[in-house]
């Protein structure tokens, strides 16, 4: 993974920690494109690829799911 | 991978292998990767760790329909991928069953994993695994000839045999036997025979 990849990710294991929060708003700021917010994250979501922003989607997921099997 | 780790691998387990070097001066002729080929063991170093296949992921027929007009929305069109799963949320898109999976279940709790699980999905399309809806005969008087059968042409209900043709259906989904008009007689599980594989 790249920078921004790993930037990303962080930002959403941070997002989805608690047990109630929902991982698909997660999935959303993936695809975040509006860099007004100065949010670090979201300006790093902002320059993925599709290709780069599905492969977090699939570590992000590989994260969550062993978190709930548990 | 520590010798206790090692220890835990049953036969059949699978590891990962870091390739530290490779000899292939001919590539006509075999490759030695390490000491392995010849060597027949591996040092404990270059064991990383235990292999685990990944995760499937299991669709109904009807979810996977509209995952792979999801994935086509994104890669063929100008949608944007943001604008699809919000279309999910607020259930303005053909995407009702996804929704469903993602939104709504029995206690009406959002499930997590299924939401992770669609994470996962989109980026190892590959491993979702379609499931086929189990199928059932509705025998409801006990003769050969008690089996419900929907007459294709008029999709009328009539009692036959149990055989399935072109004409006759007598196989149905729970589904669609929740949608047989059921005003002269009710049908309970009673009377369904689950469909073998090879039927």
């Amino acid at each position: 993974m790249n920078e921004n990849q790993k930037i990303v990710l962080k930002y959403l294991k941070q997002l989805n920690k608690s047990e109630y929060s929902l991982p698909y708003v997660g999935l959303m700021m993936v695809d975040y494109d509006d860099n007004s917010l100065g949010n670090h994250a979201l300006n790093a979501a902002g320059d993925l690829t599709k290709k780069e922003e599905f492969e977090v989607l699939a570590e992000f997921a590989k994260w969550g799911l062993k978190d709930e099997r548990n | 991978m520590k010798f206790d780790e090692l220890r835990d691998l049953k036969p059949g387990d699978k590891v990962v292998v870091e390739v530290q070097k490779i000899d292939q001066h001919d590539p006509n002729k075999t490759v030695n990767v390490g000491g392995w080929v010849f060597g027949g063991w591996i040092p404990n170093s270059e064991i990383l760790k235990a292999y685990h296949e990944p995760a499937k992921i299991k669709m109904t027929v009807e979810e996977k329909k509209e995952f792979d007009k999801l994935l086509e929305d994104i890669n063929n069109s100008n949608t944007d991928f943001a604008d699809i799963l919000n279309a999910i949320w607020n259930n303005s898109g053909d995407y009702s069953d996804l929704r469903k999976r993602l939104f709504v279940n029995a206690n009406l709790i959002v499930d997590r994993k299924n939401q992770f699980e669609f994470a996962w999905a989109l980026g190892n399309p590959d491993l979702i695994e379609v499931i086929k809806p189990k199928k059932y005969y509705v025998h409801l008087f006990t003769s050969e000839c008690g089996y419900l059968n929907k007459d294709l042409e008029d999709n009328h209900y009539i009692l036959r045999g149990k055989h399935q043709n072109s004409y006759y259906q007598t196989q149905f989904t729970k589904d669609e036997i929740a949608k047989i008009p059921q005003d002269a007689l009710k049908i309970t599980d009673k009377a369904l025979e689950e469909v073998e594989e090879d039927e």
